[in-house]
């Protein structure tokens, strides 16, 4: 099963809980003699801009691979300066500067389209690191991440190949830690999941940001649930906009000092609250059985069309 | 016919000198000796990126030698180098005509210098998603 963790708004504890997640599922049957079982859970911080699951888990690296995008090269010897090129680049990478076609290699995307128009063949593709990809493991958890280097300015290539390359293994659950935001970053890490939870905060600003994520994930079809950070104040607009969704709230995390001091030293929600690890196994239980009546209510669609609520896991509360 | 240009909000030598390069609404060219000009919109006004380096190819396109500007991006910097046109800096506070006139006085400071990386990159830049709230970029990334 692969489950992400998004929000619009940043800061509202995606980490937080992604880490929580997976500690909590790799601490499964831990004090029980014999141990625990299945395999460790596989976390993929897909924020490769700022990529800080691995303050909290402490992994150790095992392996390690080089992200790249493929760049245009041109060959100035067979350019007619037609201006194709640049015609067909979304994203003016390309321009004719000083008689001679220029690649602004940062602006770059990497889509080959330059390549396939030239009528003269003066393209070819060659490939620029742009960061890296790391794998290894730390308080019982198996970490993915990407790095972008810095100065660059394109996330999505390298989310890519880190979903690419770090795939789970049989059985392993896969949860991915999203960048924040509704832009193309956060859609190529939830493209693909089972499940999005979507981390946010009672405020104006979550909720407005809430909302544009819940949009895209409408336009991707795929099934979210929310959690609630920094619970307390009853903020009943975000309340209504959840139940009006049809959105189920999985889980409220209280706004507490002791959370939030135990994070500021690096610390997880279960190294602050150790009752929380049953909770949070709790809360992947639950989006287990809404994802398996999901895909029970798929196949039995097309003989009885049901209307549900933006979901079959309505009405749920985690705590 | 060497050209000077002049960054503008609006499509007149008296219009008032823009801040951003790239994000200009009009480019006026101005013939110094006859002071004969033209105003064309900037096709890198609404770009999502790259903006200055459409704006300084159009330029290159028509015998620009010389441009005034509030300021310029580190892209449209490298791009009107490149191109091998001259950029100087203009008090947004003055119009195009009065940027010209003291241009031809020298009044004027060359910029050499790219802006420092990790500048304010307007539009393009960090692969627009917004880390804390506010203003939702819907630009590709």
């Amino acid at each position: 099963m692969r489950v992400a963790v998004a929000s619009g708004k940043g800061g509202t504890g995606k980490t937080t809980l992604a880490v929580g997640l997976a500690v909590s599922l790799a601490s499964e049957g831990a004090d029980e003699p014999g141990g625990g079982h299945g395999p460790p859970p596989l976390l993929l911080d897909c924020d490769v801009e700022a990529p800080d699951a691995r303050v909290f888990l402490r992994p150790e690296i095992e392996r390690s691979v080089a992200a790249s995008v493929s760049v245009p090269e041109v060959h100035h010897d067979r350019c007619t300066l037609c201006g194709d090129c640049v015609e067909v680049c979304a994203y003016h990478a390309l321009a004719v500067l000083g008689g001679q076609v220029r690649l602004f290699a940062e602006l770059c995307h990497g889509c080959g389209s330059c390549t396939l128009v030239c009528p003269t063949g003066a393209i070819t593709e060659t490939s620029r690191e742009v960061g890296c990809l790391e794998l290894g493991s730390g308080a019982g958890v198996q970490l993915a991440q990407g790095i972008l280097n810095i100065g660059e300015a394109m996330p999505v290539p390298v989310i890519r190949q880190l979903k690419d390359w770090a795939r789970p293994g049989p059985g392993q659950v896969m949860i991915l830690d999203a960048p924040p935001g509704t832009s193309c970053p956060m859609v190529e890490t939830v493209r693909g999941s089972d499940f999005v939870i979507l981390v946010t905060e009672p405020t104006p600003f979550g909720l407005h940001d809430l909302a544009l994520a819940v949009d895209v994930l409408k336009e991707l079809k795929l099934p979210a649930g929310i959690v609630v950070n920094r619970d307390g104040s009853a903020y009943l607009e975000m309340e209504r906009f959840c139940a009006d969704q049809g959105l189920p709230i999985l889980l409220r995390i209280p706004f507490e000092r002791a959370i939030a001091e135990g994070i500021a030293k690096g610390g997880t929600l279960v190294d602050v609250h150790p009752e929380y690890a049953a909770l949070l196994r709790q809360t992947m239980a639950s989006i287990t059985e809404i994802v398996a009546g999901a895909s029970a209510a798929a196949s039995s669609t097309a003989a009885a069309s049901r209307q549900t609520a933006g979901g079959p896991g309505h009405d749920w509360r985690g705590s | 016919m060497d050209r000077v240009a002049v960054a503008v909000s609006s499509p007149d030598l008296d219009a008032f000198v823009e801040a951003h390069f790239g994000r200009a609404a009009y480019l006026v060219l101005v013939d110094p000796q006859s002071m004969e000009w033209e105003a064309v919109e900037n096709p890198g006004r609404r770009a999502g990126g790259g903006a200055g380096i459409q704006a300084a190819q159009l330029l290159g396109q028509h015998q620009v030698v010389a441009v005034v500007s509030g300021d310029f991006g580190p892209n449209a910097h490298e791009a009107l180098r490149i191109a091998g046109i001259a950029m100087y800096r203009g008090d947004p506070s003055i119009t195009a005509r009065g940027a010209l006139e003291r241009l031809a006085r020298g009044g004027l400071s060359r910029i050499r210098t790219p802006p420092a990386e990790g500048g304010i990159r307007h539009g393009g830049g960090r692969g627009g998603g917004h880390r804390g709230t506010g203003g939702g970029g819907s630009q590709r990334s």
